[in-house]
């Protein structure tokens, strides 16, 4: 095998490998280019990333392609792979999948099983993402109470004193229902006048209850019973009530497995705690949407949906003005071959993404050539001397351009320095980085075209390098120059407002 | 010992120091100037394509093995700590971004580089200080041709494209080399490994990669070039030579690769 | 017509050439004669324009080589042809190659004819069939003639020889000699050209010059240097250990003192 046939397998196997990492990594991966897109808008896509999974009822079916801002809410693209249709009504979430694992969007099939989304259609229906800070900051919540319910019961099993009140209570209760018995086979009045009592202890117990917890209300539904039973049951009511003092007083006596149910009570209600927690949650969120921003609104439905209409409009509003960007820059080149300056200051309005208008001005050290003829008559008389000087001088030019742009590509034409051109950049590095290809002037004398080859480089926002070629083609005259530059550039806020305000018509 | 000898040791130590630090200092204007030359001898004719073509042999093909190999067991060996690591906080399945991500942004380009400039460029720096110390350099000169459009343009122009490509195959047996080692090895799920080490890898962490190891390629190309081009002194200066021009690229390779990793990220 | 004037070049503290003046007539052979290190072999690479003299002047057909630029020094190297006290082939390319080497470059000839036109360059310097072997695969005196092949090649003005028959069999020299005259006689080459072997100088040169101390100290045709009344020149013409040019180093001289006393030693013991 030749040298170059070696060298060509080995450039060619790597090309091949590359354009393998290109397809398994870009955007698609798997799906590729397949499959058809739809939106969905979420108040944050915090976690997400392109090519996380979107899965229906668990099973994969797309990718997020794109993540984009829009207005003020994050914007997904999703790629869905042909044979999945999705109902119009389906509701789409961002999902944890474990706790440190990765996000990923879950849609919930609607029911409508006629009505599908379209390709480029939006998922309009959303739950707001289960944010794991907030379910830790719950969580903590919770642990907290339970914490404080059973230091509590702490201190009022816990200590002797407590100990003693209860084996006091509990004797009682054996010397009163043993006194009860005697009561109630000799005094019948009496006992009702009791037992009208009780009920009526029990009622003013229930209302105070009503604060308090459920276990305090079943015990108070316990005792209501208790003293119902007591009235249509009369004589078998006294063992009963014994034979329950005798229980009770077992299970104080056994103080922890007390505790460890009302424990187990305690997370019941915790766990109800929750529901309630996620109740007021949605609530929040939906006064955060402004679906209903005062509690009165929330039930009512005609203010409610003018008030969003009027959100709307003024997100319209509030949009158009934000697609307008205005960016004011200056910048100056040092031409090495003829140790000058030129200045440049621009300003570009940018109606869209994709398209810019810019004028500017332009201070060329040498954007004016005066050729001077000057005869000289000399010694001996009648000859004669022509002498030709050249010189440049300051010249001001204005640029006017429009540009449109084609992904990393932006092809732009117009006037430049006050002559025609048109011009080619290419963006890489997020933007960051201009490569570009100006040629004006076309119609210069006795010069080719005026071709000039840049690359701009943002170091930070508002600052800039530059350098490249000037007048490449020229090679007379010491035109063709090596430049390296340095400016700043601002996109003007203010500005931004107060020409959005001015309808412009992109 | 006594004072003044102290003081002289000391002074001779900061002389020696200054004389070092000088000597960097023209190294790297000699470089640079090299690099200047070697874009401007780079459109004339006559092209050197065969020339480029038998160096992208040397630099690109023949450095295969010493690449494949490093990238493979350089993947194996971040499989094998990050699982290690990861297994703590039950974050296994991460395995696959982190060998993709460190390979294609970092290992790959960086341990290529350091195995090119001990590979090529100890022999580009023996090559051409043979050349320099038996005249055949000067003996290029007298046959109308100019010894850095002859003999650097074409390493300059094959280190750079090559490199790339050594770096391409790096990084897919770095990440074959830790697939098998977490499939294998550990019992990772092949499935989701794959799925993970594509999943956060973007064409950026890639082709950064790539730009670098262009740029080590040359870096390298010039440096070894430049040390064989000062060689002096019969065989023990071209050893000396070949020694400088290792220790130099590779140590280029490291420092450029922080400078532009903090350009590009 | 090479005009040298005024010469100076030094390394460092060690001054090599101090003020050479020579004329080297258009088609004719000069011969630089000279003690080792004297620096002949700088001479001629100022001459190319190989190293940078300190001062002086070096007029190639009128042009100072040592006040051009670099294009115009590559434009007036194509006129000479040069032949390295080393050979100093390029050892990665075979002998064809390396003979070939000025003809590709300049693109002299078409690739086809390559072979052939190498072959005959070959063949005057006495070698057959070697255009594949590898420098490393030949003899030091077959590498002096590839080195001489590859020097007459593109047909230049100008030669120099950094010492042409040095290594040689004395056939094979007076080979090398006779081509040197015929390329004289045919092309109208000029030539400088370095030896030691005199008899070979006298056979070659139109003139010859002689270096000492930095300057040259005679030129003359080889009838005059044998002639010369210069007792330096004539030292070095007879080839003797002892004269003026080994008397100045003074342990040189002692040594040799030493070694003439011991034998007279031995001759009256
Ligand atoms: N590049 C160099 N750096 C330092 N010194 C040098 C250099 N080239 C030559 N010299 C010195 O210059 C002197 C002359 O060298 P040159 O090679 O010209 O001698 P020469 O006359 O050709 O001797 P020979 O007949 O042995 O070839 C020598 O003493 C040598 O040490
Ligand atoms: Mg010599």
């Amino acid at each position: 095998m030749s040298r170059e046939a070696r060298v060509g397998i080995f450039v060619l196997m790597g090309l091949i490998v590359l354009t393998y990492f290109t397809f398994r990594v870009s955007k698609w991966g798997l799906i590729a280019d397949k499959g058809y897109r739809l939106t969905v808008d979420f108040e944050s896509a915090a976690g997400l990333e392109p090519k996380s999974d979107v899965k229906m009822a668990g099973v994969p079916i797309g990718k997020v392609e794109e993540i984009q801002l829009a207005g003020n809410r994050a914007r997904l693209v999703l790629r869905i792979a042909p044979k999945y249709r999705i109902p119009i009504d389906s509701v789409a979430s961002i999902q944890t999948q474990g706790l440190l694992g990765e996000k990923y969007v879950e849609i919930v099939p609607g029911k409508d099983l006629q009505q599908t989304l379209p390709a480029g259609g939006k998922v309009t229906h959303t739950l707001a993402p289960t944010n794991l800070d907030a379910m830790v900051r719950k969580l903590e919540g919770i642990g907290d109470d339970i914490k404080k319910f059973t230091s509590t019961l702490g201190e009022t099993f816990g200590t002797e004193e407590g100990k003693q009140a209860l084996a006091d209570i509990l004797r009682d209760v054996r010397a009163t229902t043993a006194s009860l018995r005697a009561v109630v086979q000799g005094n019948e009045k009496r006992f009702d006048r009791i037992l009208v009592n009780i009920d009526k202890l029990s009622s003013d117990l229930s209302e105070i209850s009503s604060v308090n917890k459920e276990d305090l209300r079943v015990t108070i539904a316990n005792l209501r019973s208790f003293s119902e039973t007591l009235k249509s049951e009369t004589p078998a009511l006294a063992r009963k009530l014994e034979e329950m003092s005798d229980r009770v007083s077992g299970v104080v006596g056994d103080n922890r497995a007390n505790v460890k149910e009302t424990i187990e009570n305690l997370k019941v209600a915790s766990a109800k705690l929750d529901n309630t927690l996620d109740a007021a949650g949605r609530v929040m969120e939906k006064i955060d949407r402004g679906e209903g921003t005062l509690g009165m609104l929330v039930n009512d439905n005609t203010a409610h949906n003018s008030l969003t209409k009027t959100l709307e409009g003024i997100n319209r509003y509030v949009r158009k003005t934000e697609e307008l960007k205005t960016f004011i820059d200056y910048h100056l080149e040092w031409q090495a071959q003829s140790s000058d300056f030129k200045h440049y200051a621009n300003l570009r309005l940018q109606p869209t993404a994709d398209k810019y208008y810019q004028i500017g001005l332009v201070d060329d050290p040498r954007g004016k050539l005066d050729t001077n003829t000057t005869t000289l008559t000399t010694t001996p008389p009648g000859t004669t001397e022509t002498t030709t000087s050249e010189t440049y001088t300051n010249k001001l030019k204005f640029t006017a351009l429009i540009a449109k742009r084609f992904s990393g590509f932006t092809v732009k034409g117009g006037v430049m320095e006050s002559t025609g051109g048109v011009g080619l950049d290419y963006e890489v590095l997020k933007d960051r980085l201009t490569l570009g290809l100006d040629a004006f002037d076309f119609s210069r004398k006795g010069l080719p075209p005026h071709l000039k080859a840049y690359g701009n480089y943002d170091i930070v926002k508002n600052l800039f390098v530059t350098g490249g070629v000037d007048d490449v083609l020229a090679s007379e005259r010491d035109l063709r120059t090596l430049f390296l530059g340095i400016g700043i550039k601002f996109a003007d806020e203010d500005l931004k407002t107060v020409l959005g305000a001015v309808p412009i018509k992109p | 010992m006594t004072e003044p000898a102290r003081r002289s040791g000391a002074a001779r130590l900061a002389e020696g120091l200054g004389e070092r630090v000088y000597a960097m200092l023209q190294d790297l204007g000699d470089i640079f100037t090299l690099f200047l030359q070697v874009v401007s001898w780079i459109p004339r004719p006559p092209s050197e394509f065969r020339n480029v073509v038998k160096q992208m042999e040397e630099v690109g093909v023949r450095s295969m093995p010493v690449v494949l190999v490093t990238a493979t067991f350089t993947g194996m060996v971040l499989a094998l700590q990050s699982y290690s690591g990861f297994q703590r906080f039950g974050a296994t399945s991460f395995v696959g971004s982190v060998v993709a991500l460190s390979i294609t942004r970092e290992l790959g380009p960086v341990f290529a580089g350091l195995m090119v400039s001990g590979r090529v460029g100890a022999s580009m720096a023996a090559e051409l200080g043979t050349m320099k110390v038996t005249e055949q350099i000067d003996a290029l000169v007298t046959l109308a041709t100019n010894p850095v459009k002859y003999l650097v343009v074409p390493r300059v122009l094959a280190a750079t494209v090559v490199l790339p490509v050594l770096v391409v195959f790096a990084d897919l047996v770095g990440i074959l080399g830790g697939y098998f080692v977490a499939v294998y090895l550990l019992g990772a799920n092949p499935y989701v490994y794959i799925a993970k080490t594509y999943q956060y890898l973007q064409m950026k962490d890639i082709y950064t990669g790539l730009i670098k190891a262009s740029v080590f390629g040359m870096l390298i190309a010039l440096i070894s070039c430049h040390h064989g081009f000062i060689a002096q002194g019969g065989a023990e200066g071209v050893g000396r030579a070949t020694t400088r021009a290792v220790v130099a690229s590779s140590m280029m390779v490291l420092i450029s690769d922080y400078f532009m990793t903090s350009f590009m990220f | 017509m090479i005009e040298i004037r005024g010469l100076c070049k030094r390394f460092g503290r060690k001054v090599v050439l101090d003020g050479v003046d020579l004329a080297i007539p258009k088609g004719k052979n000069t011969v630089v004669i000279g003690g080792s290190g004297t620096g002949k072999s700088v001479l001629i690479k100022c001459a190319v324009g190989l190293l940078r003299p300190d001062a002086g002047e070096i007029l190639i057909d009128g042009a100072d080589i040592t006040k051009m630029n670099e294009a115009e020094r590559v434009r007036v190297r194509q006129k000479f042809g040069m032949l390295f006290q080393g050979a100093a082939l390029f050892d990665s390319l075979d002998v064809g190659d390396n003979v070939a080497f000025a003809l590709r470059r300049l693109k002299l000839y078409p690739e086809r004819q390559i072979r052939d036109v190498v072959e005959e360059k070959l063949s005057m310097v006495g070698l057959r069939d070697v255009q594949r072997l590898m420098p490393a695969e030949l003899s030091g005196g077959m590498k002096k003639r590839v080195g001489l092949a590859r020097a007459i090649a593109s047909e230049p003005d100008i030669l120099l020889y950094d010492e042409p028959t040095t290594g040689l069999d004395p056939i094979m020299a007076d080979v090398i000699n006779d081509l040197i005259i015929s390329l004289r006689e045919t092309l109208g080459v000029t030539s400088i050209a370095i030896t030691h072997d005199m008899a070979s100088a006298c056979k070659i040169a139109d003139s010859i010059a002689m270096l000492y101390r930095g300057k040259i100290i005679e030129v003359g045709t080889p009838d005059e240097i044998r002639a010369t009344s210069n007792p330096v020149v004539a030292q070095f013409v007879a080839g003797r250990a002892h004269g003026p040019i080994t008397d100045e180093n003074e342990e040189f001289v002692r040594f040799v003192r030493r070694t003439h006393a011991a034998d007279e030693g031995t001759r009256r013991g």
